[in-house]
């Protein structure tokens, strides 16, 4: 098993082999994490999380030993990271239901990726909409 | 092979350990599609060692998913647990058919008796 780096904030991570049958996991963890304002923020919030780990899955799911590492940063919670080791690729949505998973995700939320060697960092942007 | 889905929790998120315990019984019995009393009472039994454990105590929360073992095996690791010093409640001992105490973590077993049809 692969234990990648965690951040230096005060932070909790939830580790999670890269597969899709564990995002629905990764939505409870953060609904029992994160107090929202509103259902709608919730929501609007748990959309883009879905699409940004689910695009972060099958980044790397070719890898059978890939893990997905989804971190809640701060106290109150500022904001959520979504790593992975996979390659960056630009923002391009394709015709039909393909590829437009981070656009979503970017007209939800305050969304900033950040692309390494090593892997990729999503972060999405609490704050407005959590107590 | 085995996998392990792991969080690990800061101590201002640890008041939320029996949610997030709960919420991994439900996913690995969901998976494995376990009854739903079943799943309501794996996931009571669980709640109930983190309130034991006292929430804000809860460091690492692990459940293993292993093929190879059709069941629930959850890992609530603190280390201000001194080992062998914490019992278990009536509801976790009834309800688990392994609870297993030392070096600082609890690990709670349970098999699954139906398989899923095919």
């Amino acid at each position: 098993m692969t234990v990648l780096d965690r951040p230096p904030n005060p932070t909790t991570s939830l580790t999670v082999p890269a597969d899709l049958a564990h995002t629905a996991l990764v939505r409870a963890c953060l609904r029992d994490t994160v107090a929202f304002t509103t259902e709608i923020d919730e929501s609007r919030f748990l959309l883009a999380l879905t699409e940004v780990v689910v695009d972060a899955i099958e980044a790397v799911e070719q890898d059978h030993d890939a893990q997905i590492v989804v971190s809640v940063v701060g106290s109150p919670p500022d904001h959520v990271e979504v790593r992975d080791r996979g390659c960056w690729c630009a923002i391009t949505p394709k015709v039909g239901h393909l590829g437009a998973g981070l656009t979503i995700a970017d007209a939800l939320v305050p969304l900033h990726v950040e692309t390494a060697a090593e892997g990729t960092t999503v972060r999405l942007g609490l704050g407005v909409g959590t107590r | 092979m085995s996998h392990v889905i792991r969080c690990e929790l800061a101590p201002p998120h640890r008041r939320a350990a029996p949610a997030l315990a709960r919420s991994f019984v439900h996913h690995q019995c969901r998976l494995a599609d376990v009854d739903v009393s079943t799943i309501e009472a794996l996931e009571e039994a669980a709640a109930e060692v983190i309130d034991d454990v006292m929430a804000d105590r809860c460091e690492v929360i692990e459940i293993s998913i292993d093929p190879d073992f059709f069941g629930l095996d959850l890992l609530i690791s603190t280390s201000v647990l001194p080992a062998g010093a914490f019992h278990a409640g009536l509801v976790a001992r009834a309800t688990f058919d392994e609870i297993v105490v030392g070096g600082g973590s609890i690990r709670l077993i349970h098999r699954f008796r139906d398989r899923p049809r095919a």
